[in-house]
This record gives structure tokens, C-alpha cells and sequence, in this order.
């Protein structure tokens, strides 16, 4: 269930009072030690029991221990531009700076170490699998792999003028890269071997990529294009959220129920293919979701919080 | 009896009335003269508003925002919005109404045409992605189509919502409103021409609950300049109003006919001066000028009053002539000094426009210092003698002489004296709450009520975050702000602006160079990234400059050598807060970039904010030195003159009343000081001084023929107290009209200004100046006492001091 705890006033009232914490400040002096800042270009925000972290431009990395009531903040030193992140079971966080970089944090989220990448172009994703192995893709077809916490690096990559955008262990062996020009590679072995998939389109560009298990996975793209797969990436379904705007993030919760986010605060949730918008933040653009137990919490430009179901249910096209 | 003590100068101008009346033929002719000469010059008088005068140009912040309107354009834009009564804009007859008015004013003169933005203007367009990447630029509302089925209003509504280049910015949150901005051509523009074909417009579709804001300075002008024939109402009701006056002062042929020769001299010679200058007279700025030609007149009156009396006592005109040069020259001449003390400080203020009014007014309040205080009397001494020799003002004098009474009683003026010094005390409390600046949007040129300043508040509600503060980002070399590091360093600057919550948002070149990056590369947010070299960020911006479909479109962000950009900021409003925040923020931020490094320097700042700032800065740089110099100047003058530093110090103390109510008169009216109050205050104080210095002059004079202090100050009450009375109504007579008809309110809010430090300069002159001296009795006035008449009829109070 998408809000298990929001259906009292007081579950509301929870929420947006860690949303206030977040956002409201008072002044520049306030405006600066608050954790989340307007400035901020949030690209992720991960979730594992009550830890959340979110990651953005100017090497920002936010970060809370109570499910979002309240959040600390590190500034990576240099202000590398951040665009993923990910929890790994021992603990560690992983965060990506676009232009190849890598980042541990311990679990105190507070120190922070870097991990060279032997990419030669820009990355765009990583994921951390069950056995702590450290994935990342990116631009020229790029996927590599680490499984001693970055000193070595397998290289699985294409070498094709071709972005990989998206990568996921569902589990430990099942693994999903999608990309450009609607390329999807799969593995079956944790990653040894890497096989093509069903195409997403020829020239489907998939912004964001969830999947809830090996089989059941959900990519959204522009104009509000949402495609469905129910076999591990080999046939997709089509199917179109109640907007025009791009769509640039995905979660899935184990229902199969999905929560979309795009530009200008474009946020739905589908449940049982009903489209449903979602309030609470500002018209900027969203691109991360972390699924608390309060329900959705969104990442995007200048916002990090809670959002609910609007009273106005959307018809799905 | 020669006084051993005199210096030479004393000596001289001792001497200097009776050396002027014996020269007086030759005076007479030159006089006439110089008239002649300066009547020719007044044909080539220009008379026009220079609003870049109204700015303290030299002011660091002014000098960025003029080079960041030429950089970047800005500084000529109408700002029109429609906001609709009833539902959304969404409708066909909102948007025809919206296409209609944007129609309209592409069509009025001097408008760059692309550069007009509106929802229903050509270059206004839905760009987005489809689903494979390629972009897909549209208009919003093409008036071909006809009208419109629910659904394709419904997706234009869906497009808006989701465009930030639109939402918010072109049509209001609320979707009621829909703003149409046209940027002019440079150069000189019909702003009359504007303003009628925008008048017309807004009584044309002003209907069924629509309103039409109009705002801007095109519309600024249009309406300063759409008033100007108000200044030839304001002097014809003003000649009427000292017509008035003088019959009902004098009811004397001489009387009515000198002073209005005296103020007629006087002003082909202030006219004439301006020209030969190569100034030009500001009709903004028209209530000073005014002011001198009623105090040349007030002069006049004084001379043509002092006449009658000298004439009614040595029944002959010519030696009542040279009784009057000889009694009046010397306060005359301080008083006009202190005019023009007052109005020469000007030029130290921060206004160019106050500089030239500075000059040209001081030159022509001492011009009165022979066309009038001399000329008068030696043009009276040739005239006929009139039979008729009455001094008339029984009524008033009766009134002045008991109040001569009342002030010049010792234990009334004790009182009278504490009086004066807790009036100055409250004054001081209301006065420290003065603002500086002003607090409301739109112009303080023009009255809050007024429709522009509506249309400003109306157009900052439904749009907020419409008043810029404009800054410079500077590198030496060309093409340096395409430098990423450069970008970066600009980036942190912004985010460091973006801290303070009154903030609203940023336009500046990084967001652009991110923006377009993850534009070009499938909307992906990943890639809105600055790119990694120079080059690539050249790119960038040759990819958003060839896909926009009207040129220059780079112009609000980087001028074309690329060694300079423009950040603009934008704020909910300009007041004093948000201004000196802003600043402040901004001042911290330049010296953070500076320590970066990084070749690129942050120059403040333009738009309204930089130019409120600038503003505010000077006014108070302006207020604490100009007031202080009027104190030390008037008041040095007056110790020297009377060869007495107690002098000085009662001037000082005359004038702390009228200087501490002058500010809690600013607080309690609501206005702050601005460039158009500093002056005033210090011409009011010039001006409204010489009161005090005629009554201090006429207590010395009475002492000479009266041994007993209290007669000679009831007497001085009775007989300078018409020449206050009379000088003061001259004086409001001559700037009144301004009140009643100038539309202006820089116009109406300086005369009510002048008229009340002149009304408290008069009062403190009858009222609490003859009580001090009747309180305190200070050796610099009781020294005049002729020797042999006290030891005649001994005061027992000065004996006793």
C-alpha cells in the first residue's frame, strides 16, 4: 500500500510538518543550515527501512534516519554534480557525479570517500545488488562493474554511441540496464553475461526505470509515456500517464501499484490502472522517489518531501 | 559715530547702500540692460523632463545599471496585463480580447515587434519533446483557427500549466490574468504618441469587469508628459492668486505694480540665466522655480511696505527711497543669501537634475539682490510721490502687536522657550521613524491612487516577483563567460542569492546553458549539466540561438563578445527590506566569487532594486551632509554677520524647529525621503530663514529708539511681522496652485512640503525667536541699546545681567 499512513489527519499532519521543517526557512543565516535548500537540483532520493538519502547538483547529499521527519546535509567537497544514489545491505551509501566520479558515505552519512571509475565518459546510473557488488552505466554504451567496493572494475560494456540510462538488481542474479534508442539488457547471472531484451521503441528514451522484481518493471519517458513489462524486459505494454509533460522518475511498490513524477510538479499515482495526481509539491521539476511507510517522498529542483493523493482522480487516457 | 572695531568689509558695507543710491542712474541702466539681454535669450529655452536626472548617475550601482540596459536592452518596456472577472483566461472571448490587446500594442510606435511577449503573440510557443526526443515548437493561440472546442482550450490550459517560461510569467497563477510585455526600439520614442494609442486601447477594451494594467516606463512618461500642460494652469492660477494678494495687501497703484515688475525681472533674469547656462528647465521640478520668482516678489512687497512708511514719515518719495535702501539692503541681502545658501547645497546632492537646479536657482535668488532689493527702491526714488500715503493693516498690525506682547513678557517667553524645546523633542521621536525611499510600487513621481501605481500594484500581485535587481557578471577576455569554471563561480553566486526566501527567482546564463543541455539531450534531467569545456557550452547556446525562431534571443543573458552577462533576480517588491537584504546578499556574494578566483567579477547592480538601492544610498549620504552644511553655512553667516557666536547659535536653534518638524512632517505625511525631500528641505530652511533674521534685525534696530527690551521686541513683532506675514502668504500664494491642480504628485507633495517649513520658519520667527530673546536676552542683541537711552530709563533686567 502506497499511504499506509496517511489516511488520518494526524498522519497528514506528520508529513507536512517534516515537509515545513524542510522548507520553510527563515532567513539566509536559517536559509543555509537548513538541509534542503531552494538552490538544490535533487536527482535521487533512495529509501531503505527508516534511512533516506537524496542526492543533487553542487555535490549535495541529504540524508534521514527517521523516515523523513528530519534531515542533515553534507556538501561533497568540489560540488560534483550528483545524479544517482544507492544503498548498499552493508550500509554504505553510493552516490554518482555525472562527470565519472564516485562516492562512498559510511553510515554515519557524515564522512564521505572517493572511488575512482575507470569510465572515460559521463555516468548516468548505479545500483548497489544484494551482494554489495557496485554497478554503474552511462554514455558510449558504458557498464561496469565492481564487487570489492571499487578497488577493481569489470568491464561489461558495449563500446557503442549509445547511453545506457538505467540500471537494477531486482535480484541478486536478475539485473536490467535500460537505454537509448529503447535498448534493454538483461542478465540472468549476476552480471557475467548480458543478453538484449524487448525493445522499448526504436527511439524511446527511458527517463526513469523501476522494477519490483525480476519480471515486473515499469520505464517512463516524454509526453507522459509509461510502458509496462510482466516478463523481465522481453514484451512491453504501453500505456500513457494523465499528462503531456516528460516523466523522469518510477517507483513500483510490491502491488504492482506505481508512483510517476516529471517536469513542473507532474506527480500520479496508478493503482489498478487508475490514475490518480499527486499534491504537495511546487511546479519544479521531480525526478526521485523513495516509497516511506508515510507514503511517497519526491525529489526534483528546490523540493525534498511528502506528497499526497489530490482530492481531483484523473481519468487514465 | 564711526565704530573704531569695524573691519574694512563692515566698513563697506556699511557704506554700500548709500554708495548704490548714488550711483543709481547707471545701476538703473544696467539693470535695464541686462534685462533686455537676458529677455533674448529666453526664446531658446528648452523645457523638458530628463528622467536619466532623476538618478544619481554617478553612483557605482547606476553606472552598471545603465551599461546593463545598454548590454541588454530593458530599459523601454510597457508591461500590460488583461485579467478577466470571471473564471480562467481559457475562453474564446478572453483569448481574442488577450490576442486583441497584444495586437494592439505590437502596433504602437517605435515597438520591436520580436520582442513582444504575450500568450497569444507569435513568439510565444509550447516547446516540448516528443516522445522521441525531436522538439516540437508551437504557438499557443493561432486567431486563424476561429473558435476554439473545449478540449484544445483545455490542452492550452494543460501546456500553460506545465511551461515556466509562461505560468506564472505571461499568464498569472491563478490563470485569471494575462500579462503582454513589448520591449521599444532605442532612441527617441513618441512617449505621447504611446500613451494615446495605450489609452485608447485600455478605454476600448475596459469592459463587462475586464481590466487593463498598464505599467512600465513607456506608460510612466506618457503619463508625466500627458500633465505637463497642467504647469501653464498651475501659472495662470498662480499670477492670479498674487494678483489677488497684492490688491487686497496694498490696494496702492505702486503696490500692486512694482512687485509684479520686481518678480517679472527677476524671472526673465532666472529664464534668460538658465538658458546662457545651457541648463533646461524640468517641468518636475518647476515648484523651486516658482518658489524664487514669490520670494523676488515678497522682497518687492517688503521694499514697496517699507516705502509707504518711510514716505509717510518723511513725506518725500526720494528720501523715503534712500531711508528704504538704507534699512532694507542689509537683512534683504542676508536673507537672500540664506535663499541662496539653501539652494546652491543643492549641487552637493547625488542628482544631477538637483545640480543644475541648484546653480541656476541660487544665481537667480541673488540676481534679486539688484533687480529687486536695489532696484525697486531706486526705480521708487525717480517716481512721482503719491498723495495718498496711508499705511493700512490696522486688523493685523493690532493682531502681531499683542502677540509682541505676549512673546516679549519674560516668564511667557520661559515658557514659550520650554515650549519650543519639547516641540523639538517630539518632533525628533516622530522623525526617527523617517523612511528612506519609497515602499510602494510603481513611481513616486505620480500619486499612490494614481492609475499607473494601481496598474503597478495590480500587475505585482497577479505577477509576483516582478522587480529585478539586475547585476553584471564581468570577465577580461571575450567569450570568457563560456568558460564552465566562470559559469560555475556565477552558479554559486545565484544559489547564494537564492538563500534568501524573498527571492522569487533567477534568470541567468548557467540555468540557461543547463536548461538547453538537457533539452538537447531528450529533456534527460541527468544531463542538466554545464558542459565540461568552452567549447561545448558554445555549442549549447548556438543550438538555443538557431532553434528560437526571432533573433537575439541570447541578449537577456550574455552580450555577443560573451565577456559580460546579465543575472537578474527577481523579488515581490522594492521595499526598504527586501532592498537592503537583497543588496547585502548580493555585496556577500561578489566577495565570495572575487575569493573563488576564477577570472570573474560580480558588479552591482541595476534594474529596480540596483536603482532603489543607489538611490537610497545617496539620499541618505545627501541627508546627513546637506542638512548639516545648510545649519553651518546659514548659521556662520549670521555669527559673522552680527560679529556673535551666540548669533549663530539662536540661528541654530531657530532653525532646529522647523528642520525636526520638516522630518516628523515626512513620517506623519507618509512620504519618504527621496531625492525630491532632501533638497526641499534645505530649500525650505534657506528660504524660510530669513525670517528669523528680519525680526532678529528689527529687535537690534528697536533697541537704537526704545531702552526697554520688551517694547522693542513687542514693537519688532508688530512691524516685521507684517513683512513675515506678508513674505509667507507671498510665498504660499506663489506655490499653492501646485497643490489643487498638478496631477504630479513630485509636484503637489513638494509645494505642501515647502509650504509647511515656510509656515514653522514663520511661527518659530514671530513666536519663539522674540521669546528667547526676551527669555535669555543675549549680549549680541542687547549690545544695540543706545547707552544714553538706558541710563535714561534703566532696565532693571538687563541691569541685573
Amino acid at each position: 500500500m502506497l499511504f499506509p499512513k496517511l489516511a488520518g489527519a494526524g498522519g497528514r499532519l506528520r508529513a507536512c510538518t517534516a515537509a515545513v521543517c524542510v522548507l520553510i526557512v527563515a532567513g539566509p543565516s536559517a536559509a543555509e543550515q537548513a538541509a534542503v535548500r531552494r538552490y538544490d537540483r535533487f536527482q535521487s532520493v533512495i529509501g531503505d527501512h527508516n534511512r533516506l538519502v537524496a542526492v543533487g547538483a553542487f555535490g549535495a547529499v541529504v540524508w534521514s534516519a527517521d523516515n523523513g521527519a528530519t534531515w542533515s546535509r553534507t556538501d561533497l567537497p568540489n560540488a560534483p554534480d550528483l545524479v544517482s544514489a544507492a544503498l548498499c545491505d552493508d550500509g554504505t551509501v553510493l552516490a554518482l557525479a555525472f562527470g565519472g566520479g564516485l562516492w562512498r558515505g559510511g553510515k554515519d552519512r557524515g564522512s564521505w570517500e572517493a572511488i575512482a571509475t575507470p569510465a572515460k565518459d559521463v555516468l548516468l546510473d548505479l545500483t548497489c545488488d544484494t551482494n554489495n557488488r557496485i554497478w554503474v552505466v552511462g554514455a558510449h554504451g558504458a557498464l561496469l562493474g565492481s564487487a570489492d567496493r571499487g578497488r577493481t572494475w569489470t568491464d561489461k560494456s558495449l563500446d557503442e554511441d549509445l547511453q545506457f540510462l538505467n540500471i537494477q538488481f531486482p535480484t541478486a542474479l536478475d539485473g536490467v540496464v535500460t537505454g537509448e534508442f529503447g535498448r534493454v539488457m538483461v542478465t540472468r547471472d549476476g552480471g557475467e553475461t548480458w543478453t538484449e531484451a524487448g525493445s522499448l521503441g526504436p527511439d524511446f528514451y527511458p527517463q526513469g526505470m523501476h522494477f519490483r522484481d525480476s519480471l515486473h518493471g515499469t520505464v517512463v519517458g516524454l509526453g507522459g509515456a509509461v510502458l509496462d513489462t510482466a516478463d523481465g524486459g522481453q514484451t512491453w505494454v504501453r500505456s500513457q500517464a494523465p499528462t503531456e509533460a516528460p516523466l523522469y522518475g518510477v517507483r513500483t511498490d510490491g502491488s504492482g501499484n506505481i508512483v510517476v513524477v516529471g517536469a513542473a510538479g507532474s506527480a500520479f499515482v496508478r493503482t489498478n490502472g487508475t490514475w490518480q495526481g499527486l499534491a504537495g509539491a511546487p511546479r519544479a521539476d521531480l525526478r526521485g522517489i523513495a516509497l516511506t511507510p508515510r507514503g511517497p517522498l519526491v525529489a526534483g529542483t528546490g523540493f525534498l518531501g511528502p506528497m499526497t493523493p489530490s482530492a481531483a482522480p484523473h481519468g487514465a487516457k | 559715530m564711526k565704530d573704531p572695531q569695524m573691519t574694512i568689509l563692515h566698513r563697506f558695507l556699511h557704506a554700500l547702500p548709500e554708495l548704490l543710491f548714488t550711483l543709481r542712474k547707471p545701476i538703473m541702466a544696467l539693470v535695464v540692460l541686462v534685462t533686455l539681454g537676458f529677455a533674448t535669450q529666453i526664446p531658446a529655452l528648452r523645457i523638458y523632463t530628463d528622467f536619466e536626472g532623476l538618478l544619481p548617475q554617478q553612483n557605482s550601482f547606476i553606472k552598471v545599471h545603465n551599461e546593463i540596459r545598454g548590454l541588454f536592452g530593458g530599459a523601454n518596456v510597457l508591461t500590460v496585463a488583461v485579467e478577466v472577472p470571471d473564471g480562467t483566461i481559457f475562453t474564446n472571448d478572453n483569448l481574442a480580447l488577450i490576442d486583441r490587446v497584444t495586437r494592439a500594442i505590437d502596433g504602437l510606435p517605435g515597438v520591436n515587434h520580436n520582442l513582444v511577449s504575450s500568450l497569444t503573440h507569435r513568439t510565444t510557443r509550447f516547446i516540448s519533446l516528443t516522445e522521441e526526443g525531436s522538439v516540437r515548437s508551437e504557438v499557443y493561440y493561432n486567431a486563424a483557427l476561429g473558435a476554439l472546442d473545449a478540449d484544445y482550450l483545455a490542452a492550452m490550459q494543460a501546456k500553460t500549466l506545465i511551461d515556466p517560461r509562461v505560468y506564472g510569467i505571461l499568464v498569472s497563477p491563478d490563470l485569471k490574468a494575462a500579462l503582454i510585455k513589448a520591449q521599444f526600439v532605442d532612441g527617441t520614442l513618441d512617449y505621447l504618441g504611446i500613451f494615446k494609442g495605450l489609452s485608447e486601447l485600455r478605454d476600448r477594451e475596459t469592459t463587462g469587469g475586464v481590466k487593463v494594467y498598464a505599467t512600465g516606463q513607456p506608460a510612466l512618461i506618457g503619463w508625466v508628459y500627458s500633465y505637463l500642460p497642467q504647469s501653464l494652469q498651475v501659472f495662470a492660477y498662480t499670477a492670479a492668486i498674487i494678483l489677488v494678494l497684492l490688491i487686497l495687501y496694498f490696494r496702492r497703484f505702486y503696490g500692486v505694480v512694482l512687485p509684479l515688475l520686481g518678480i517679472t525681472i527677476s524671472t526673465i533674469w532666472g529664464l534668460g540665466g538658465i538658458v546662457l547656462l545651457g541648463y533646461h528647465l524640468d517641468p518636475l521640478m518647476l515648484v523651486i522655480p516658482f518658489l524664487i520668482a514669490a520670494r523676488a516678489m515678497s522682497h518687492s512687497i517688503q521694499i514697496v511696505e517699507r516705502w509707504y512708511q518711510e514716505l509717510a514719515r518723511l513725506r518725500d518719495g526720494e528720501k523715503a527711497a534712500r531711508a528704504t535702501l538704507n534699512e532694507m539692503f542689509h537683512p534683504g541681502a542676508l536673507g537672500i543669501v540664506c535663499d541662496a545658501i539653501g539652494l546652491i547645497l543643492l549641487v552637493t546632492g547625488s542628482v544631477r537634475l538637483n545640480f543644475e537646479l541648484g546653480v541656476f536657482t541660487a544665481l537667480w535668488a541673488l540676481g534679486c539682490m539688484l533687480n529687486v532689493l536695489v532696484f525697486v527702491p531706486l526705480l521708487l526714488s525717480i517716481l512721482p510721490t503719491p498723495r495718498s500715503t496711508t499705511v493700512r493693516h490696522g486688523v493685523l498690525r493690532a493682531g502681531l502687536t499683542r502677540v509682541g506682547h505676549v512673546v516679549a513678557d519674560r516668564r511667557a517667553a520661559t515658557l514659550l522657550s520650554m515650549a519650543a524645546a519639547c516641540l523639538v523633542g517630539g518632533a525628533l521621536f516622530i522623525a526617527k521613524d523617517v523612511t528612506i525611499g519609497e515602499s510602494e510600487p510603481g513611481s513616486p513621481l505620480l500619486y499612490r491612487d494614481h492609475d499607473y501605481n494601481l496598474s503597478s500594484k495590480a500587475v505585482n500581485e497577479l505577477f509576483p516577483g516582478s522587480e529585478e535587481l539586475l547585476v553584471l557578471a564581468r570577465v577580461e577576455e571575450k567569450g570568457g563567460i563560456k568558460d564552465p569554471e566562470v559559469l560555475k563561480a556565477i552558479e554559486a553566486f545565484n544559489n547564494h542569492m537564492t538563500n534568501d526566501p524573498a527571492l522569487g527567482g533567477v534568470r541567468a546564463i548557467p540555468d540557461l546553458v543547463r536548461q538547453v543541455n538537457k533539452l538537447i539531450h531528450n529533456g534527460d534531467q541527468r544531463w542538466e549539466q554545464i558542459p565540461g569545456d568552452s567549447l561545448l557550452v558554445g555549442g549549447v547556446l548556438f543550438a538555443y540561438m538557431a532553434s528560437s525562431p526571432i533573433p537575439g534571443i541570447l541578449n537577456d543573458f550574455v552580450n555577443p563578445d560573451a565577456d559580460k552577462a546579465n543575472l537578474a533576480f527577481f523579488y515581490k517588491d522594492h521595499k526598504g527590506d527586501t532592498v537592503d537584504r537583497a543588496v547585502a546578499t548580493a555585496r556577500v556574494g561578489a566577495d565570495m566569487v572575487a575569493a573563488m578566483g576564477k577570472g570573474v567579477s560580480i558588479e552591482l547592480a541595476g534594474g529596480v532594486l540596483g536603482v532603489a538601492a543607489a538611490v537610497n544610498h545617496d539620499v541618505a549620504i545627501d541627508n546627513m551632509y546637506v542638512i548639516p552644511m545648510v545649519f553651518a553655512l546659514i548659521c556662520g553667516l549670521v555669527a559673522i554677520t552680527y560679529r556673535s557666536v551666540n548669533a549663530g547659535l539662536m540661528m541654530a536653534a531657530a532653525m532646529a524647529l522647523p528642520t525636526t518638524f520638516s522630518y516628523a512632517y515626512l513620517v506623519v505625511a507618509d512620504i519618504g525621503l527621496n531625492i525630491n525631500t532632501v533638497p526641499l528641505i534645505s530649500v525650505g530652511l534657506g528660504i524660510g530663514i530669513d525670517y528669523a533674521i528680519y525680526i532678529i534685525d528689527r529687535i537690534r534696530d528697536e533697541l537704537h529708539e526704545h531702552s526697554d527690551v520688551r517694547t522693542a521686541i513687542g514693537k519688532a513683532v508688530a512691524t516685521t511681522g507684517m513683512a513675515v506675514t506678508c513674505t509667507f502668504t507671498t510665498l504660499v500664494g506663489g506655490i499653492v496652485a501646485w497643490v489643487f491642480v498638478s496631477d504630479l504628485r513630485f509636484q503637489a507633495d513638494a509645494a505642501k512640503f515647502l509650504i509647511f517649513v515656510i509656515a514653522v520658519c514663520a511661527v518659530t520667527a514671530m513666536v519663539f525667536i522674540p521669546a528667547w530673546i526676551a527669555a535669555f536676552r543675549p549680549r549680541f542683541i542687547v549690545r544695540e541699546m543706545d547707552a544714553d537711552l538706558a541710563a535714561a530709563t534703566p532696565d532693571r533686567e538687563v541691569a541685573a545681567r
